[in-house]
C-alpha cells in the first residue's frame, strides 16, 4: 500500500507500476503520451481525480524522455520537423483554448467537445483500418511494409510556398508554411479538446505531411516530451501533481517505453498503423461510455453545484467544480440525503465512468502484451541472425 | 525518506514555482537515468539500433 502524501489517500503501488508499464509500451510504440488511457484507468483504481491529469502529465514528461532517446538512436526523430511543429502547435493550442472559453460563456461546451472527440477518434480509426485492408487485399502476408505518403500529403509537399525546408530524417522537402499550418490545426484541436494531442499529431504527420510511420512515431514523441514537461510544470504550479505517484508510474513507464520503442524496430509500419487504428476505435467507445455517464451526471449536477456554491461560498464555476472534486466525503454525504432518482443517477454516472476505465485498462494491457510479444520474437530473431553471421564468418 | 516526503509536501503548499521546478527536474532526471540504464541493458543483450522489419 502506498500512501500519497499530497492527495492524502492510499493506493496499491503495483496498480501504478502496471498502468505505467502498459501505457509506456503503447506510448513508445505509437509515439503518444497515452493520457486518454491513463486518466480513465486511474479513476478505476480510485486515484483522486483532482490529481489524475497533473500526475499523468508529470509521468509523461519523464517517460517521453526515455522513449525519445531510444527513438533518436533508432533514427526515428526528425528534430527539425519537431521543433518547427512545437512553435506553431503552441499558437494552435491558444486558438483552440480561446474558442473553448467562448463556448463556455455561451454554455455550449460539453456536448460539442465530446461529439468532436468521438468524431475524431472513430473517423481516424475507421480511416486507418480501411487503409490497412485496402493495401493488404489480395497481397501475401507481410508483402506491404508501410503505406506510402497519402495523396493529400503529396499534394501538400508539392505546394511551392517559400521558404521550402528539407527534412532529411523524413526524406521530405516541404514548405515551412505547410508544416506550420498542419501544426496550428493539430494544436487547435488539442487545445479545443483539452488533450495532449499526440494521437492527433501522429496521424497528421502521416497523412498531412507524409512522414514514414516510424519517423512520425519518434518525432511525435519528441513533441510530447516538450509539451509534457510544460504540462507537468503548469499542473505542479496549480498543486495538482502527486509527485510520488508520478515517480512510481514512471518506473513502470520507463521500462514499458523501452519495450514499445524497440518493438518498432521489428514491426512493419503498416502494422503499427493497424494497431493504432484499433486503439483509436476503442478510445472512441470509451468516450461514448463517458458521454453516457455525463447524461446521468446532468440529472444531479445542477443541484450539487448549487449546494457546493452555498457551502463553499465560491462563485466561479471552475472553482466550484474543483471544490467538489476535492471534497469527496462531503459530496457523498450530500448525495446520500437526496432523492432515489438523484442517488441512482450518481451511481450510474460512476458506473459508466468505471466501464470507460475498465475498457481502457483492458485495452492497454492486451495491446501492450501483444507489443511485448512482438518485441521478444523480434529480439530472438535478431540474436539468431547475429549467431548465424558469426558462424558464417568462422 | 519520510523527511524528503514531508519537505516535498511543504514545498507544494508554500512554493508552487519551486514545486513545479522540482517536478520537472525529478521526472526529467529519472527519465534520463532510466534511459541510460536501459541502453546499457539492451547493449548487453546484443540488440542493435538498425531496423529489422519481420513482424506482420
Amino acid at each position: 500500500m502506498l500512501t500519497l502524501p499530497i492527495a492524502g489517500v492510499e493506493i496499491m503501488a503495483w496498480q501504478l507500476v502496471l498502468l505505467g508499464l502498459t501505457v509506456g509500451v503503447i506510448g513508445g510504440f505509437f509515439g503518444v503520451g497515452g493520457a486518454f488511457m491513463v486518466t480513465p484507468a486511474l479513476n478505476v483504481f480510485g486515484f483522486p481525480m483532482a490529481y489524475a491529469i497533473g500526475t499523468d502529465m508529470a509521468h509523461i514528461a519523464g517517460k517521453s524522455i526515455v522513449a525519445t532517446a531510444k527513438h533518436r538512436k533508432l533514427g526515428n526523430v526528425d528534430m527539425r520537423l519537431g521543433l518547427i511543429m512545437i512553435a506553431f502547435t503552441a499558437v494552435g493550442i491558444e486558438l483552440g483554448a480561446t474558442l473553448i472559453m467562448h463556448l463556455e460563456k455561451i454554455g455550449r461546451v460539453g456536448p460539442i467537445v465530446r461529439i468532436t472527440y468521438m468524431a475524431l477518434l472513430f473517423g481516424l480509426g475507421t480511416f486507418m483500418l480501411y487503409e490497412y485492408f485496402k493495401l493488404t487485399r489480395g497481397k501475401a502476408a507481410g508483402e506491404v511494409k508501410d503505406a506510402g505518403a497519402s495523396k493529400f500529403a503529396l499534394k501538400m509537399q508539392s505546394l511551392n510556398i517559400p521558404p521550402m525546408i528539407n527534412l532529411k530524417a523524413s526524406g521530405i522537402r516541404i514548405s515551412l508554411w505547410v508544416v506550420g499550418g498542419v501544426a496550428i490545426f493539430t494544436g487547435f484541436l488539442a487545445g479545443f479538446l483539452g488533450v495532449g494531442g499526440g494521437f492527433i499529431r501522429m496521424p497528421a504527420l502521416l497523412y498531412m505531411i507524409g512522414c514514414p510511420t516510424t519517423i512520425a512515431v519518434g518525432t511525435d514523441l519528441f513533441e510530447v516530451m516538450i509539451s509534457g514537461a510544460y504540462g507537468a510544470f503548469s499542473y505542479a504550479m496549480k498543486a495538482r501533481v502527486e509527485l510520488l505517484a508520478a515517480v512510481v508510474m514512471l518506473l513502470g513507464a520507463a521500462v514499458g517505453a523501452q519495450f514499445g520503442t524497440v518493438a518498432t524496430k521489428y514491426v512493419k509500419g503498416l502494422i503499427i498503423r493497424l494497431y493504432f487504428a484499433v486503439t483509436m476505435l476503442l478510445a472512441g467507445v470509451s468516450v461514448v461510455f463517458k458521454q453516457i455517464a455525463s447524461n446521468y451526471k446532468a440529472v444531479y449536477e445542477p443541484s450539487m453545484k448549487s449546494w457546493a456554491k452555498a457551502t463553499s461560498g465560491l462563485t466561479n464555476n471552475a472553482s466550484i467544480s474543483e471544490w467538489i472534486m476535492m471534497n469527496k466525503p462531503a459530496v457523498k454525504a450530500w448525495i446520500a440525503q437526496q432523492s432515489d432518482v438523484m442517488q441512482s443517477a450518481y451511481t450510474m454516472d460512476k458506473a459508466w465512468n468505471n466501464y470507460s476505465g475498465y475498457l481502457m485498462l483492458g485495452a492497454a494491457c492486451a495491446l501492450s502484451a501483444l507489443i511485448i510479444v512482438k518485441m521478444l520474437k523480434g529480439m530472438a530473431y535478431e540474436r539468431k541472425l547475429a549467431a548465424q553471421s558469426v558462424r558464417a564468418i568462422a | 525518506m519520510e523527511g524528503i516526503m514531508t519537505w516535498v509536501v511543504e514545498l507544494n503548499k508554500t512554493n508552487h514555482v519551486g514545486f513545479g521546478i522540482l517536478t520537472v527536474v525529478t521526472m526529467a532526471g529519472l527519465g534520463g537515468l532510466i534511459a541510460g540504464m536501459a541502453e546499457l541493458f539492451f547493449k548487453a543483450l546484443g540488440i542493435k539500433n538498425d531496423k529489422i522489419e519481420i513482424q506482420h
